[in-house]
């Protein structure tokens, strides 16, 4: 068993086999031989942890015991980059508001679990694909902020975008 | 946290306005007033607003996520739309997706000049995946864009109506390609004239890996296999379509070039000529582990299949189809024994398992799939177009050409699982006697089986011959080999009390001769009320899991 602590003082006690689907607290734990490890601390601790990071424990609930992605398989860390597919629990697993999504993906970021961080970057990729660029501004609150000059240059580009 | 400061800080939105009307008030219709200023500050107000927004933009939860992070999510999208399209969000998103060499490296050459040489500058030097469609005519100056970067290129797909742009391209590239990875050409040949073809195309992809060649050629021209040798070549998927012989003789040299091979697909839709190879040729692909042929229409060339070895396989399909308004039945139907002679050139250790599926659609398709203990599978089908009237004739012959090569196989008895799955919604009753018959032949010989799996099956026809001995009808053979597990899954009988009726009558059977089934396990959206009671007494052990009528298991 290992404790995992979180930067809001929240402690989570899990099997050895969830908590080593994060490379950083696998990594952590070989180096110091410690089966107690305080790793995540994001941004200083400005996230509230305890909500994303119980969400995190889940998805490495459900993965455990499955083959960790090696770092030498080039051809498939391609491939797998090269799809928005994602399989059905991961799908519904990620099915939460854009504030939860964000904070998913920066945890998986931070403790270095590549799938999850994955399925969250594909997920985002989900709801760009085959919007335009407004659509996307409205999705995610975001405002032109374009000068004309720069303007004229993606209206250029545009075309080459839009050309089947 | 302190605010950060904006350009114009200090003065009011108010003021700002306040002070533009004074001037505007000041300066109008004055012959003092410079055009130029005034066009500079509406620049400057375009610029100010846009950092202003851009300043808006940095509080948004997207732009939190770090570099690493949010450039990861275009690799995710299609590179020739999407990618362009999200780098028009805004000026933060389109920094970072700039900077992000690998997200420009599909570079699509009938997208124009500026477009490759935008690309070009953005992949800075990483690997590229060229893509050349002959839908637009692409000019050689684009063409020479290239030229400097071959040493980048790892995929390069023609999707092209014939060889000459092609051509065209190899002259104004001629590498080298020491990074190419995969190379496709997908051609409808329509070129009316012989070109002039190096004899060697893409000599110097010496690395090449992948090769995809798929022709349909309706010329009398286009470059063969012969123009190509990439002896480390893993992968090799040929697609060839031709009115004219297919000569086998060039297809065996290209693969024997290529000793790395371990995946090969093929499929022939053409007469193919054996011409020029001796009968004792032996082509051995030392590597292949996964071996897929189909050969259409090919006549008696299907033989090709014998002058293959594979030595390392562990996945082979053979597939042969034919028509029967063209061909002679003889070159669809070959022999048991060529079935054979596949079977002990591919199986490397005993067939524990055979599964027998058929297809009733367009083509009547009998696949035979048999597994050896060492997992080996090999897949051997053939498909034949039935036309409206002949269907049940050509269902017959396809399905007694299938039990006939189960039973000619020469290791039968070491079959320990055998799975039917017979795909037809309704046998009709003229045609139920002849399953029947050719079901009951193939029973008689199976030796000791684990399990026999009836899958998507009308039962009825392949228990008649069980039925028959239980009425007096067919003499019982004088050995009945034992059966331990027999599972029915997704029943197709078109009465629920026919249904019952072989279920039993089969189970009943195998008690009285002495060899019950161990257990009956079937597998249905339903079962007939007290079937698995009237079960028990000539079985082992008989059990019902539902199982979805609509879901494919």
């Amino acid at each position: 068993m290992v404790l995992l602590v979180t930067s809001d003082n929240k402690n989570f006690v899990v099997d050895r086999e969830v908590a080593d689907r994060s490379v950083f607290v696998k990594n952590t734990l070989e180096a110091r031989g410690l089966s107690i490890a305080t790793p995540p601390m994001l941004n200083g601790g400005c996230f509230e942890l305890t909500s994303p990071f119980l969400q995190v424990l889940e998805y490495c609930q459900h993965h455990r015991g499955e083959p960790l992605p090696t770092t030498d398989d080039a051809n498939a860390d391609e491939n797998r980059k090269r799809t928005t597919d994602i399989g059905e629990w991961d799908r519904k697993f990620i099915t939460v508001d854009h504030e939860m999504l964000f904070e998913i993906i920066l945890a998986a970021n931070y403790l270095d679990i590549k799938p999850l961080l994955d399925v969250g970057c594909k997920t985002i990729g989900n709801m760009v694909k085959g919007k335009s660029p407004e659509e996307v501004r409205k999705l995610f609150d975001i405002v032109n902020d374009f000068t004309p000059e720069e303007e004229a240059q993606i209206k250029k580009e545009n075309e080459w975008a839009e050309d089947p | 946290m302190e605010a950060r400061a904006y350009p114009g800080k200090g003065l009011s939105l108010l003021q700002l306005a306040f002070a533009m009307n004074e001037e505007l008030k000041r300066t109008a219709f004055s012959p003092l007033v410079n055009l130029d200023e005034v066009s500079q500050l509406d620049n400057d107000i375009s610029v100010g607003l846009a950092t202003i927004r851009e300043w808006r933009n940095t509080f948004n939860r997207t732009n939190r996520l770090p570099f690493d992070i949010l450039s990861l999510i275009p690799i995710h999208l299609p590179p020739h739309k999407d990618r362009f399209r999200a780098s028009f969000v805004c000026r933060h998103w389109r920094r970072t997706f700039l900077r992000r060499a690998e997200l420009w490296s599909d570079l699509d050459l009938t997208k124009g000049e500026d477009y490759v040489k935008t690309l070009l500058e953005r992949a800075k030097g990483s690997q590229l995946f060229v893509l050349f469609r002959g839908h637009k005519m692409v000019p050689t100056s684009t063409m020479m864009l290239l030229s400097p970067h071959t040493n980048q290129i790892r995929d390069l797909v023609f999707v092209s109506r014939g060889w000459a742009d092609i051509l065209r391209f190899i002259d104004t590239n001629p590498g080298p390609f020491p990074l190419l990875d995969s190379l496709a050409f997908n051609t409808t040949s329509e070129d009316s004239d012989v070109m002039v073809c190096p004899t060697r195309l893409f000599g110097t992809a010496v690395n090449l890996r992948e090769f995809y060649f798929y022709s349909t050629s309706v010329s009398t021209w286009s470059p063969s296999l012969g123009h190509f040798v990439f002896p480390n070549l893993t992968l090799f998927d040929f697609v060839v379509q031709q009115s004219e012989d297919f000569r086998a003789l060039r297809l065996f040299d290209f693969l024997e070039a290529s000793p790395m091979l371990q995946t090969v697909r093929m499929s022939i839709v053409a007469n193919i000529s054996l011409d020029g190879i001796p009968q004792e040729r032996v082509v051995t692909l030392p590597n292949v582990k996964d071996l897929d042929i189909i050969v259409t229409d090919c006549g008696p060339g299907y033989e090709i299949i014998t002058y293959i070895s594979c030595p390392s396989i562990a996945s082979m399909s053979f597939m042969l189809q034919g028509d029967p308004e063209t061909m002679v039945l003889e070159e669809i139907f070959p022999t048991p024994a060529l079935w054979n002679a596949i079977i002990r050139r591919y199986a490397r250790s005993p067939v524990e398992e055979i599964t027998l599926l058929l297809n009733i659609l367009a083509r009547v398709t009998c696949t035979l799939t048999l597994r050896s203990s060492d997992g080996t599978a090999i897949g051997l089908s053939l498909g034949v177009k039935a036309y409206n009237g002949v269907r049940d004739e050509v269902h017959h012959q396809v399905f007694t050409e299938a039990t006939s090569s189960i039973l000619y196989h020469p290791q039968l008895a070491n079959v320990k699982r055998f799975r039917i799955c017979h795909s037809y919604e309704y046998i009709s009753p003229a045609f139920t006697p002849r399953i029947a018959n050719e079901s009951g032949r193939l029973f008689k010989s199976l030796g000791p089986l684990d399990e026999l799996t009836i899958y998507r099956c009308d039962v009825k026809p392949y228990f008649l011959f069980f039925l028959g001995i239980l009425e007096g009808r067919i003499e019982a053979p004088a050995v009945f080999s034992p059966i331990k597990q027999l599972t029915i899954s997704h029943p197709m009988c078109p009465s629920v009390e026919e249904f019952r009726a072989a279920v039993v009558g089969l189970a009943h059977l195998r008690h009285a001769l002495g060899v019950p089934f161990e257990r009956v396990i079937i597998r249905a959206g339903g079962l007939p009320a007290g079937l698995e009671e009237e079960l028990r007494p000539w079985v082992g052990s008989a059990e019902y899991c539902y199982e979805d009528p609509h879901g494919d298991h």
